[in-house]
């Protein structure tokens, strides 16, 4: 049984691992990580924050004001910014001091600072705004996002269709940058200049060749360089298309999530074996 | 099975005459008729165009065919209920009836190998050697085709101008022909050794690959010999594409 419990768990880090190029580079916090979900209250015009599991029913009468929960936010700790109104989250910026182990946003609105992030996921439909230097970036279909600051990794991923409809613009340095779906990484690109990342949806990526290269190593396993982002923040646009693909029947294997979902079961379901074991 | 039509002179793939064109020749060809072994499943479902398979492979299935929208069954089984793995799918611009120059099937590329998912396998010429023949049953006849060419390509913008396997259905002419013809043997990965002129007839097997954005692997053959021909049936009009 120890033994099977011991091949559960290796078998879910290396899935995980081979699902997630680049996710030997994720720091590893000692202490637990705390999640806090943070959500716009458009009534009150105000950012909430709440902490361990997110209640969609609370109204918002349970969650923190963002001043007093800010604090109960630390380093190493997750924060997913939860989907409101396109037209409500945009408008008021939030700053969050900790270094984060994981930001997540989650199809929403939202302009956050943050004291850095080992890891952010954009998930699709989000129009987010994030400064804040980020190890390993994850923009996933649709979303629309700047980063403010620097990017070591970014991948941007496509898992409804086979192309990649992400729209994403950097402010910083970018020091791997990969399209990929499906059946795995299809572009890769090292080495952008401060500012110059700038991809677009149906245009691909609009950088000028001089200003990143095409040769590398792969994704980056080392820390993020100083934040030498512009003040001045940019917002996405979405360039106009160099023309649309043939209609072909799409035939690749779109299940990406769904691989990524078994992944993390059977990740999680590892870490349970492990803290067993450890007690 | 009925034998009422006198027995063919000959169907194997030896003594058909490359330099005339398949359908001319093995038109003409006297047959026996035999029961369709696909005739439950051409029943059961009227969408059903042919049913493709190639021996030693699992490759195994019905290729459906539904003018009225191309990728309805791009995820349906053939039951019409959800599926991921979808159906094979014969490109609306193909037609077996009447015959076109070549017909596109598109399956998925599924990791479970299911579908196109192991089509990769030809880019191995060992492979494609020992599988070579690619067999399409129809609902008149079973038609057997070699590969010609192996080779990976893409799904270009409107505006690109270069060769687009995809688009290739009719050669009315020498040059359509030659077009399609040279371009696919320049591609191909590795010389089958198959050769086609004018006249012959193709069946193109497509899945997606990564390698580009909108990659595709390609499989082209060339039909080669006319198998049985089938009793005819009478059908009913059951189709899920309504």
């Amino acid at each position: 049984m120890k033994k099977f419990n011991k091949l559960v768990a290796l078998a879910a880090a290396a899935s995980l691992i081979a699902l997630l190029p680049g996710a030997g580079t994720m720091r590893v916090s000692a202490a637990t990580p705390t999640t806090h979900y943070l959500q716009y209250d458009t009534d009150q015009h105000e950012w909430r924050l709440q902490t361990g599991s997110f209640s969609k029913d609370s109204g918002g009468k349970d969650l923190y004001y963002l001043n007093e929960g800010d604090e109960k936010v630390n380093d190493g700790d997750i924060l997913v910014v939860m989907a409101n109104d396109d037209s409500a989250g945009g408008g008021k910026n939030i700053t969050v001091n900790a270094h984060l182990s994981n930001l997540t946003i989650n199809s929403a609105n939202v302009v956050i600072s943050v004291g850095g992030a080992d890891e952010c996921h954009v998930n699709t439909d989000s129009y987010a705004a994030i400064t804040g230097n980020i190890t390993n970036a994850y923009v996933y279909d649709t979303a629309t996002c700047t980063f403010h600051s620097n990017v070591t990794n970014l991948r941007m991923i496509a898992t409804i269709e086979n192309t990649v409809d992400t729209t994403v613009t950097v402010g910083g340095t970018v020091g791997y940058a990969c399209t990929a779906n499906a059946g795995g990484v299809l572009k890769e690109y090292y080495n952008f200049k401060a500012g110059t990342f700038n991809f677009a949806k149906a245009g691909g990526l609009m950088t000028d060749p001089s200003d990143y290269s095409t040769s590398g190593n792969g994704p980056a396993a080392s820390a993020p360089a100083a934040n030498t982002a512009p003040a001045a923040q940019t917002q996405s646009k979405p360039a106009a298309s160099s023309g649309e693909y043939d209609a072909v029947p799409k035939t690749g294997e779109g299940n990406l999530s769904s691989w990524l979902l078994v992944a993390s079961a059977l990740c999680f379901g590892g870490c349970l074996v492990l803290r067993k074991k450890a007690r | 099975m009925s034998g009422e039509v006198p027995v063919a002179e000959t169907s194997s793939a030896e003594n058909v005459d490359d330099s005339q064109a398949p359908e001319e020749s093995l038109e003409e060809i006297p047959v026996v008729l035999t029961d369709n072994p696909y005739q439950d499943s051409f029943l059961a479902n009227a969408d059903m165009a042919a049913w493709l398979k190639i021996e030693g492979t699992k490759i195994d299935y019905p290729v459906m065919w539904t003018p009225r929208d191309e990728n309805y069954y791009l995820y349906r089984n053939f039951e019409g209920k959800d599926d991921n793995n979808g159906c094979l799918i014969l490109d609306t611009d193909s037609s077996l009836d009447p015959l076109t120059t070549n017909l596109i099937i598109h399956g998925h590329n599924m990791r479970s190998g299911a579908m196109f998912g192991t089509l990769t396998d030809y880019e191995k010429q060992d492979f494609a050697k020992e599988h070579n023949i690619i067999t399409l049953y129809t609902k008149e006849r079973e038609r057997r085709y070699e590969v010609i060419a192996v080779f990976r390509s893409q799904v270009y913008r409107k505006t690109d101008q270069v060769f687009k396997f995809y688009k290739f259905f009719q050669a009315d002419t020498q040059e359509e022909f030659d077009d399609f013809y040279q371009n696919i043997k320049a591609l191909s990965l590795y010389d089958t050794g198959v050769m086609a002129e004018f006249g012959d007839s193709f069946i193109t097997l497509s899945t997606c690959v990564y390698h580009v954005e909108q990659g595709r692997f390609v499989v082209v053959a060339k039909e080669i010999e006319t198998g049985d021909w089938y009793s005819p049936f009478s059908e009913t009009n059951n189709t899920n594409n309504d």
